[in-house]
């Protein structure tokens, strides 16, 4: 009886170290790379920095400025009306192209793949890419709406139109992402629920809305919390297409914090602005989390 | 046994004094030169520190080569971490900063020392551009000698000319006669019933457009002492209006926003755009151009008022470099007349010594741009960019607001008015 016991009791213990020398890698790494960083950025952003003096001590200045500048409060605009059209579009096309691909027999593969495709290109490729697509008279664009005879519009090159440029292309990539979990989610929607419904005669429109749409809250809800949050740090897009401009209808607050960090040199404010985005994404997260409730089904 | 020792003890004495003596005679000092400039340019500072280097055999300079965009930011953080090169290029928009920072070595003392007993010293320091050594000037003392610099000048191309029947522009032209040529040369070439080839290009960049603009209309951008805005003047306000109507209201160039998208400079070098403002930085990208080009002086108003920017690039060496001395001799040398002449070749600025512009391969060149001696002739009304501490961010307020201006509605009082509050807050930092 003894000698099973404290067989028993060395083989866990056994396991647990061998557990932790497996993390250990990775919690060194999170500790070095992100968590400590994190902790002294915090601290730099209570001191005003420009590499070349030593630090001086501001306490809140960093933030108190932060408020007072009319381009940051632009740049958080600009933020917020990239984040709430294409974190809406990217989930409602991306749930249509979903339920329609999740209905094909065949070619799904052709049709997963070229829906998918988008979203594995690099940023920067795919901003080049749209660049000449955008490129002011001689681009696909031009061309194609003259041939239709629609209005050319000045896409990269107008204030008013430059963010809505960015949106399109940005849906167009990021729809990979969702439209690939919302299949997985409906492919997680027992069917029997779909012909229960049949056989009490409800028609393909009241199936959507009455068994799909409940029951891929969870996987809704998933998705967008994710692309809020990666909407609300756009920067590569911003930087590559329009580099801000024109007039900054296209700066972010992640391309100003860029701006302000490695081209004015100004360490601590640069520091703040990115703990104050950090704080609001982490309070729209925790806002949603506390929301769910009223609107996702968990069965 | 005695004997032995001796010779042997004798023999390693002597050996110990001429290894020490070597040692003496021969103090190997590197230095690290901190490079920027393509392929062409590097290649180029690397024969003039091979010169150096052939002068002086104690000294081995390592070159260091780091790409133009980074340039600066990388000074910056080597500067940071305690671990900066002995030397680098300082261009007149990052200087007073450096400058401010202390982390330039003042070179006033060797200045003087040299002037005061080197005439061969003497001798360059009047060839210098007098506009470049006051330049370099920040507070009353001296930070570098003059590396290369560049003022604001037009490109034209000669094939559009040629094919609409216009004379070429000379020196002394008007505003008046730049705008007949500007709209003259706006055409739909294509019949596609859309402008494809463009008079003018207004780029909207600080030193090719707005201060060039600006100036020639009696304006200031900023005030005498780098301190405050001086974009609200009329003057200046005229100017900025200029701008405008170049694009809004004769239609002779495309918004600065189309040019970017159009891959900037790119945009005149395939042949759609008739002039455009650059500097002599500009000759060699357009050497490789698919058509005849030349440059002209800046366009006067009617009673001869002009102004162009000139910039200027400092060779200096950095305050904690061990070596200061050996560091002066080769800034001395890099702006020596053997090495200004070496530079030349490339092109790509314009020499700093006076006595290399007066040679015939400078005053009259046999390739273009055959009329390069405007850019000399231009010193006398060429005025030196305001390069306050804090420059890069004036730069970007004053762009954008230039956008804001030739893309929204905002009037020019109401654009000057803004980014000058916008310029006066980062000046008083």
């Amino acid at each position: 009886m003894k000698k099973l016991f404290s067989a028993s009791k060395s083989l866990k213990k056994q396991q647990a170290i061998a557990g932790y020398l497996f993390i250990l890698p990775n919690f060194v790494g999170f500790l070095a790379f992100i968590f400590v960083p994190l902790l002294w950025s915090l601290g730099i952003s209570l001191f005003n920095w420009n590499l070349i003096e030593p630090a001086k001590f501001i306490g809140a200045g960093n933030y108190l400025r932060m408020f007072k500048d009319p381009l940051f409060r632009k740049t958080l605009y600009n933020t917020l009306y990239y984040t709430l059209t294409s974190v809406p579009l990217v989930i409602v096309l991306g749930l249509l192209l979903a339920v329609l691909v999740n209905g094909v027999r065949r070619l799904t593969m052709t049709y997963r793949l070229a829906i998918f495709l988008p979203y594995l290109i690099p940023m920067v490729g795919a901003a080049l890419i749209w660049q000449s697509i955008y490129m002011p008279n001689f681009g696909i664009l031009d061309y194609i709406f003259d041939l239709l005879g629609l209005p050319i519009l000045p896409w990269l090159t107008s204030p008013s139109w430059a963010m809505p440029a960015i949106v399109v292309m940005s849906v167009w990539k990021g729809i990979g992402f969702t439209f690939i979990i919302f299949l997985a989610g409906l492919q997680g929607i027992p069917g029997m629920y779909y012909e229960a419904a049949e056989i009490d005669g409800a028609n393909g429109i009241q199936q959507f809305f009455k068994i799909t749409l409940p029951l891929l809250t969870p996987t809704i809800f998933f998705a967008v919390v994710i692309t809020f949050i990666d909407s609300l740090k756009v920067f590569d897009q911003a930087f590559v297409l329009t580099a801000g401009g024109p007039a900054n209808a296209t700066k972010t607050t992640v391309y100003y914090l860029y701006e302000q960090g490695f081209q004015y040199l100004r360490m601590g404010y640069a520091s703040a602005v990115g703990w104050f985005l950090l704080v609001v994404i982490f309070l729209i997260t925790l806002l949603q989390f506390v929301y769910q409730r009223k609107w996702v089904t968990y069965e | 046994m005695k004997n032995y020792v001796t010779k042997i003890g004798f023999l390693v004495l002597v050996v110990l004094l001429v290894a020490s003596l070597n040692a003496f005679a021969q103090e190997q000092v590197t230095l690290e030169w901190f490079a920027l400039g393509d392929t062409s340019e590097v290649a180029a500072q690397k024969e003039v520190i091979a010169m150096f280097e052939k002068a002086y055999p104690h000294v081995k300079i390592e070159v260091t080569r780091v790409p133009n965009d980074q340039y600066y930011d990388r000074l910056k953080v080597r500067i940071a971490s305690g671990n900066a090169p002995d030397l680098a290029r300082v261009v007149i928009e990052e200087y007073a900063d450096l400058a401010k920072r202390g982390a330039l070595l003042d070179l006033t003392p060797f200045v003087e020392a040299d002037l005061a007993s080197n005439a061969a010293f003497q001798a360059q320091w009047d060839d210098y551009f007098s506009i470049l050594t006051d330049a370099l000037h920040y507070e009353d003392k001296i930070y570098g000698l003059p590396g290369d610099w560049n003022n604001a000048i037009i490109f034209y191309n000669k094939d559009l000319f040629d094919a609409a029947g216009l004379e070429y522009p000379t020196d002394d032209w008007t505003i008046d006669e730049f705008l007949e040529i500007a709209q003259a040369l706006t055409l739909d070439t294509a019949g596609r019933g859309r402008i494809d080839q463009y008079g003018y290009m207004v780029t909207g960049d600080w030193f090719d457009c707005i201060a060039p603009w600006i100036f020639t209309f009696g304006g200031q951008i900023l005030n005498d002492d780098w301190t405050a805005s001086a974009l609200t003047s009329p003057e200046a306000i005229a100017g900025l209006q200029f701008i405008d109507d170049l694009v809004n209201k004769y239609k002779v160039s495309p918004s600065p926003a189309v040019m970017e998208q159009m891959g900037g400079s790119q945009y005149f070098m395939t042949g759609r755009i008739a002039m455009a403002h650059y500097g002599r930085y500009m000759v060699p990208a357009f050497r490789s151009v698919p058509f005849d080009w030349d440059v002209v002086a800046q366009p006067k108003q009617a009673d001869g008022t002009r102004g162009v920017p000139f910039g200027v690039a400092a060779v200096s060496a950095l305050a904690t470099t061990k070596h200061p001395e050996i560091a002066w001799e080769f800034i001395k040398f890099y702006s020596s007349y053997d090495a200004v002449k070496h530079f030349d070749s490339l092109g790509n600025s314009i020499p700093v010594l006076r006595s290399v512009t007066e040679e015939p391969s400078f005053k009259t060149p046999e390739t273009a741009p055959r009329n390069q001696w405007t850019m000399i002739e231009a010193i006398e009304y060429s005025q030196l960019i305001p390069s306050p501490p804090g420059n890069n961010e004036i730069i970007n307020v004053a762009t954008s607001g230039v956008d804001e201006l030739l893309l929204t509605g905002k009037s020019a009082e109401q654009v000057a008015e803004e980014v000058s509050i916008e310029i006066n807050r980062i000046l008083s930092e």
